[in-house]
Parts: structure tokens; C-alpha cells; sequence
């Protein structure tokens, strides 16, 4: 009897996943190939986890940000380079995220989050990457309207650290779950401020910093992403309900757990809890 | 609380003021309360807690948060009263204040 020749397996450096796959496992490796990620703002640290998630194996991203490239932006932004200026941040990303993970089909959505299409909150993980608080406000109040629960991963900076926070809006702490009233007072009525009053356009004071604290931000957002989606939590449990900074003055690394409120200003989020 | 059934002392740092503030607290005692009372006695001393905030994180508004250190720095709600905290605040217990990151 003949026998059948045997199908050589491919070597390691034709596997593109290889060493994620090595990381992650087989099945963990193909829950994150199936998902879909929506990355709200596009800036530095929207760059780098739209990179993050796209070389790990994310195979939908939908990028939401109506902003172009500047100048200014270049000193820590992977994707942007000087012919980009003027050019919308989320075609520019899309490009570049074609020619590095060819594989990711990348959705580009040139506006405000308050007014992207509906299909973007399908998703299974959002990736929170703003420097405004009232899309922060926005999203969770869309989170805590969804049925099916979506984990978000805000990704912030100070001065001198990088944080990422996991939350499950409806049944961990909220986005706003730390804001007073007063301070929900003053966002609401910033953003009234710069709509009505065109001084304030672009008036916003520009934050110091560098690429180190952006990838930073990246990094430990990105890999959060990646634990929900790999959904392995004895091998990788994802820091749900918690904030994560890394100070790089004495590189001190602090865990800090969310306390819900129980008289949050989202009256949903009371709601969901069940307060 | 310990101290007392409806007080305790505790301290808290604040970075800004370079200084460790003994501070008594009632049970009904908010977050906010508490927060608020070290803000007045700083600018009293002639120190700007939102100054420091606001060049911490980069913009104008910002959210002062009181951290529980001993309870792995848990992030605390400004609402929540001090007799409410689970598990029950110990005399002494060590917070600190902290400003929320907004830019990302």
C-alpha cells in the first residue's frame, strides 16, 4: 500500500504568529483573532495600541477620531510623519496598520464619537484613548446602556506616569464613578464653553510629554486589551475593576482598586448595580 | 470606626503640601467632606492643591481622588461616607490625595 507522504508542519519563520501563538496558546490565540476592538481616539496612545493589538492578532479594529495630523504630533505619534500633517489621523493610522498586519481589517471613522455610526459599539472590548472628558462621559454613558456588558481600557497620563484602568461599566465601577457632581459640572460646562465661544477652539493647554510615556500608557492598555480577549484568566487575569500607574520617577508600579459609588453621577450605573 | 463607634483619627498625605495631615472623621463624614477641609486648610497655608493637580495631569479641571493606602491605595468615590468604607477604617489608617490622569 502506498503510503501518503508526510505534510511537513511550517517552520517556525513562515508562521507570522509564532511567537504569540507560542505566548498566548492556540485557542487564546484564535479568540483574539475573532474579535473586534474599538479604539476611541487616535492620538499617541491610540497609535500605539491600534500597533499593539494589530501585531498581536486582532483581526477587526474600528478606529473612531475626527482629528488631523499636526506638526506637534510627531514627536511620539509611531504612525504620523511629516507629509501626514493636515491628513485625518484615523486614514493615516489605517494605512500604516495595512502595510504592518496585513491580515487586520481596520474601519476608519473620521468623527466624534458622539456621532459615529452605530455599528462601532459592536464590539468586544472598547480601548479608551482620549484627552477629553465628556467622550469619556459619552462612552460610559453608552456602555451602561448596552445589554450585553462591554469591558472598556482607559488609557491616561500625568506629568510623570502612565495608567490604564479596566472597568465593566454596569458591573464594576463606571468611568465616572470618581467624579464629584462639582466636577461633572465643570466638564459639562467646558465643553458648553468652547462650543459657544470660538476663543475656545483649540485654546486647550498643551500636556508636556514624551513618547516614552505614551507607549508606556500603549503598552499597558494594549495588554489589558489582550487579556479580555484571550480570556485565559488563570494565565493572564485581566485587571478588571482596577487602575494600573507606573510612575516613572522611581518606577514605582501601584495597583489601585475602583471603589464603585453608590450615589455615582450616572444614575445608570446605580441602576445596573442595582444601588 | 474604631477610635470611637462613630470617629477615628487618620492620616493623610498630601504631596502637594509636602506635609502628613492628622485628620479626625466622622462616620457620617463624606470623602468629599474630607477632601474639601484639606483644600480650605492648605490655601490657608498658602499652598494651590488644583494648581499642583492641574500641573499633574494637564488640564484646567481637574478630580481630586483620596487613596486608601492600606488597602492597596483603593481609589475612593467622593460620596461615600467614612462609616460606610468596608472593611472599617482603623485609627491612624494612611490615605493620600491624588489627581485622576484625564489626557490620553
Amino acid at each position: 500500500m502506498a503510503r501518503k507522504p508526510l505534510k511537513a508542519a511550517p517552520a517556525a519563520s513562515d508562521d507570522r504568529q509564532d511567537r504569540t501563538r507560542r505566548f498566548l496558546g492556540t485557542r487564546a490565540l484564535a479568540r483574539v483573532e475573532r474579535a473586534r476592538v474599538l479604539v476611541i481616539g487616535v492620538g499617541a496612545v491610540g497609535n500605539e495600541v491600534a500597533k499593539n493589538l494589530a501585531l498581536v492578532g486582532v483581526r477587526r479594529l474600528t478606529l473612531v477620531d475626527p482629528d488631523t495630523v499636526e506638526l506637534s504630533n510627531l514627536n511620539r505619534c509611531i504612525f504620523f510623519r511629516e507629509g501626514d500633517v493636515g491628513r485625518r489621523k484615523v486614514h493615516v493610522a489605517r494605512r500604516a496598520l495595512r502595510a504592518a498586519a496585513p491580515a487586520t481589517e481596520v474601519v476608519a471613522i473620521a468623527r466624534p464619537i458622539q456621532q459615529a455610526p452605530e455599528e462601532v459599539w459592536d464590539a468586544d472590548v472598547v480601548a479608551l484613548c482620549v484627552d477629553d472628558e465628556l467622550a469619556r462621559y459619552y462612552v460610559n454613558a453608552r456602555l451602561l446602556g448596552m445589554r450585553r456588558p462591554i469591558p472598556v481600557v482607559n488609557g491616561a497620563m500625568g506629568r510623570t506616569w502612565a495608567e490604564a484602568t479596566v472597568l465593566v461599566p454596569g458591573q464594576t465601577a463606571c468611568l465616572v464613578c470618581l467624579w464629584s457632581q462639582e466636577y461633572q459640572r465643570a466638564v459639562l460646562g467646558e465643553e458648553v464653553r468652547r462650543k459657544c465661544d470660538a476663543f475656545f477652539q483649540g485654546a486647550r493647554v498643551k500636556f508636556p510629554t514624551i513618547s516614552v510615556l505614551t507607549s508606556l500608557v500603549g503598552a499597558v492598555s494594549s495588554t489589558e486589551v489582550v487579556k479580555l480577549l484571550a480570556n485565559s484568566p488563570e494565565e493572564l487575569p485581566p485587571a478588571v475593576g482596577k487602575r494600573l500607574r507606573y510612575d516613572v520617577r522611581r518606577h514605582e508600579l501601584v495597583v489601585q482598586e475602583i471603589v464603585p459609588n453608590p450615589q455615582c453621577v450616572d444614575a445608570m450605573c446605580r441602576r445596573r448595580r442595582g444601588v | 470606626m474604631s477610635d470611637s463607634p462613630n470617629q477615628a483619627e487618620i492620616f493623610v498625605d498630601v504631596e502637594p503640601a509636602n506635609k502628613t495631615f492628622r485628620i479626625r472623621v466622622e462616620n457620617a463624614t463624606t470623602v468629599a467632606d474630607l477632601v474639601n477641609a484639606i483644600l480650605e486648610r492648605c490655601e490657608a497655608d498658602g499652598i494651590n492643591v488644583r494648581r499642583w493637580a492641574r500641573d499633574r495631569v494637564g488640564r484646567e479641571n481637574v478630580s481630586l481622588v483620596l487613596m486608601r493606602k492600606a488597602q492597596s491605595n483603593a481609589a475612593l468615590p467622593p460620596t461615600i461616607e467614612f462609616g460606610r468604607l468596608e472593611p472599617v477604617v482603623q485609627p491612624d489608617e494612611r490615605f493620600s490625595l491624588d489627581a485622576t490622569a484625564i489626557v490620553g
